[in-house]
């Protein structure tokens, strides 16, 4: 497929008629446009004509009465229609998806749109229900996920190497298809009917045989068994095919769930780190009111030891006067009684006169005022006050309030921290996402389920073939010559399925092992490590760098997703069944500048046909475009009219 | 003249300590009563002489084990007569600070400790009166 002209009209930015020729003898048009210009609506203008749905950045289909530019509609016109001009195998066609309201009324859902498409194919009309097979036939909405290229499969890709029980089934089973696997399948599935067809005529030949007509019957109860089975097989892949398709409706919302789900997950440990503190803050509180209870007597203790310092003082200097008084005294009693007695106690002479002695230390006595009742009274002071001691308080409130203070801080952060984390959950419609993620799960649930019932089902048919070939084998040594021609042809369709059904696994294999080995040359190319021996593929195509020494590289950068994943659309555009143009939404983002050279070097080979779809920050015309100048068909620029117009102009061709 | 019997603060006074005991600073208001005493005294501050008390608590409740008369006797020498009647004086004063700091939301006991323990405003034994 090869397109040569887009024509739009009032589709998203472009108000009235656009026409984008992309025809030329060079591989590659390049369209720039800065951010909110219209990339993405001109991608999704070529989305919206072959398949009739247009994506918004999650994914999600998008309503017609959105697409239709804002200007026409306000101003009455709903009229809205994108022609694409192609070729495929030289064989023109013309494809125009055109939409205006049923009534006069503006409309309000998709519903109140008459929707029209046409196609002409080699200048003749196609009847309205050839259109989609046509068109699937020449560039299935299943793989266009490969053509048209929007950032969407990056995130898909990665989940190739996810975890294989919940890793979406849709992607492997894309690959397969653009492949060309499901037409072998297909093949199998002919040749059974084809098989089942003989084995009745066989039948019906033997009923004249008893014992033919009784293996014959056995043989027909288990092809009608197996009959029931393959239908049922059939209903099933077609639910799972549907469940993957809601599974991956359901995928951005998903992600954007877990996001929430983290914020949520954030929202209630900031929370219960707030309430922890507030009921850690309230103990604290009862903790130092019960402490404040008996702390006056620690307030007191200062004051209290300054007065206890003056009491003990005094006390001291009057247990001094009451030493020397007390000497004194025994002193002047001495005196007394050697006087009263007249003759030494120890050497027996006659006592001397002491009186002048006496006189000086009663004298003496008299000058230490010594009060006995002060002494007692201040004694007693001490002792009281000594009996008013605080209990430690102190210490305990201040380490309370500390972690009062300590408590105060944690608060506001984990506050500040909360009002942030809530100012972003209020913005989600955390309830719709919480439901998607249900669904997701029970998509992923069912889809699990669905595929052990395929695989059970495949097993139950594959017995019953083998009892039906064992009957077949019976009947034809029963049989005469009138049965052998239709006994050789049911063998040759046997013989044919278990051919075909070998040679679904041999091209399984073998494609695996083709994209394993173009990813891995494209790869080479591509990264400027050289030291990377190339790429490893898993069962579902999952790919895994290989070090210079053949182990896995197990951290990737973004970057690093971004080649490996060129990698294999690269890989899978040389072994497609069906080639087509790839069409390329800023597909540099995540880039270097040496990676960006590379991969512009690869578009030309990529693909017969390739648009770019790039802004400024990605793509550097004068410095960038060098490397593959020779290779570009046209430059556009999109154009910035107002915030809801933009056009198309011609920079290069 | 026989010392106070029942004692209370100013009416100002009664409104910090209801604030104080709102505020759930302290469990009770005896138990503000009883720190407003040893605030006023360590701060070396004490309410006027005439100032008009509204009685609210018997002296049996506030000082069970009579340690603040004792207190107030032996570091109020001049109020030992009278000593629950400073008390009150006492009481008033300190409810006051209590109250306007909590107002000014800077009450934090752990810093009046410090200021005590600092000198700041400790009280020379007074005269009473």
């Amino acid at each position: 497929m090869h397109i040569k002209e887009v024509e739009v009209h009032n589709f998203g930015p472009y108000h009235g008629d656009h026409r984008v020729s992309l025809d030329g003898g060079r591989p590659v048009t390049l369209i720039h446009g800065e951010n909110m210009r219209g990339k993405t609506s001109f991608l999704n203008a070529i989305r919206w004509a072959l398949y009739g749905t247009a994506l918004d950045r999650f994914k999600r289909p998008m309503e017609r009465t959105k697409l239709v530019n804002r200007d026409a509609s306000e101003s009455g016109d709903w009229k809205m229609s994108v022609k694409l001009v192609f070729d495929v195998d030289g064989v023109p066609y013309e494809l125009t998806r055109h939409i205006q309201p049923w009534l006069n009324a503006v409309p309000r859902r998709d519903a109140d749109f008459d929707e029209r498409v046409y196609l002409i194919k080699d200048h003749e009309h196609k009847k309205p229900e050839e259109i989609a097979p046509e068109i699937n036939r020449v560039l299935p909405e299943r793989v266009s996920r490969f053509f048209l290229f929007d950032g969407e499969l990056l995130n898909e890709y990665e989940s190739l190497l996810a975890d294989q029980d919940r890793q979406e089934h849709g992607i492997k089973e894309a690959i397969e298809r653009i492949l060309g696997v499901p037409a072998v399948e297909n093949a199998i599935a002919d040749l059974r009917t084809g098989l089942r067809d003989a084995s009745k005529r066989l039948q019906d030949l033997l009923r004249q045989d008893n014992m033919a007509n009784a293996l014959g019957t056995s043989l027909r109860a288990t092809e009608s068994q197996m009959e029931t089975e393959e239908k049922d097989l059939e209903d099933l892949k077609r639910q799972l095919d549907e469940r993957s398709k809601e599974q991956r409706a359901l995928q951005e919302q998903v992600q954007a769930y877990a996001t929430i789900q983290k914020d949520v997950e954030e929202l209630d440990r900031r929370n219960a780190e707030i309430e922890k503190l507030r009921a850690e803050e309230e103990r604290l509180h009862a903790d130092r009111r019960d402490a404040l209870a008996g702390a006056w007597k620690d307030l007191l203790q200062p004051a209290l030891e300054g007065r206890l310092r003056q009491l003990e003082a005094a006390e001291d200097a009057l247990m001094q006067q009451f030493r020397l008084a007390t000497e004194l005294e025994t002193k002047i009693k001495m005196i007394d009684d050697l006087a009263q007695r007249g003759t030494c106690p120890v050497c027996q002479q006659a006592a001397p006169n002491r009186d002048a002695e006496r006189a000086e230390l009663a004298g003496k006595l008299q000058q230490t005022h010594f009060d006995r009742d002060k002494l007692a009274e201040v004694s007693a002071s001490i002792r009281k006050l000594r009996r008013v001691q605080g209990a430690g308080a102190a210490q305990t409130i201040r380490l309370i309030e500390e972690r009062l203070a300590q408590i105060l801080v944690d608060t506001t952060h984990a506050e500040l921290e909360r009002d942030k984390v809530h100012d972003r959950v209020k913005n989600h419609n955390t309830a719709a996402a919480a439901r998607a993620y249900q669904e997701w799960e029970q998509a992923t649930k069912e889809i699990g389920l669905l595929q052990q019932c395929i695989k059970d089902r495949t097993d139950s048919i594959r017995k019953l073939e083998a009892q039906a070939e064992d009957y077949r084998r019976k009947i034809a040594g029963l049989s005469g010559i009138a049965a052998a021609s239709l006994n050789r042809e049911v063998e040759i369709y046997q013989q044919l399925i278990e051919l075909f059904r070998h040679g679904v696994d041999e091209l399984r294999n073998q494609l695996r092992k083709a994209v394993e080995r173009d990813a891995s040359e494209i790869f080479r190319q591509l990264t400027t490590d050289k030291s990377y021996q190339g790429l490893r593929i898993n069962e579902s195509y999952g790919l895994t760098i290989v070090d210079a020494q053949g182990s896995d590289v197990q951290v990737r950068s973004a970057g690093a997703e971004q080649v490996v994943a060129l990698s294999l659309i690269g890989a899978l555009n040389r072994n497609a069944v069906r080639r087509g143009p790839v069409v390329m939404d800023t597909p540099f983002g995540r880039l270097d500048p040496k990676h960006r050279e590379n991969i512009l070097r690869f578009v030309p080979r990529m693909a017969d046909q390739a648009v770019l779809l790039v802004h400024g920050g990605e793509v550097d015309r004068t410095r960038d475009l060098a490397c593959i100048r020779d290779d570009i068909n046209r430059e556009y620029e999109i154009e910035r009219i107002s915030s809801r117009r933009s056009r198309f102009a011609t920079t290069v061709g | 003249m026989a010392d106070a019997v029942n004692i209370g603060l100013s009416e100002e006074g009664h409104a910090a300590i209801q604030m104080l005991k709102d505020a759930g600073v302290f469990n009770e208001m005896q138990d503000a009563y009883r720190f407003a005493i040893a605030l006023a005294i360590a701060r070396g501050k004490v309410s006027p002489e005439t100032t008009k008390f509204r009685s609210n608590w018997h002296v049996n409740g506030i000082d069970k084990d009579e340690s603040i008369r004792t207190v107030i006797m032996e570091m109020f020498p001049a109020a030992a007569d009278r000593p629950y009647a400073y008390a009150e004086r006492l009481a008033d004063a300190g409810v006051l600070e209590l109250g306007s700091l909590h107002k000014a939301g800077t009450l934090r006991f752990a810093d009046l400790f410090a200021q005590v323990v600092a000198g700041a405003g400790v009280a020379a034994p007074a005269s009473g009166g």
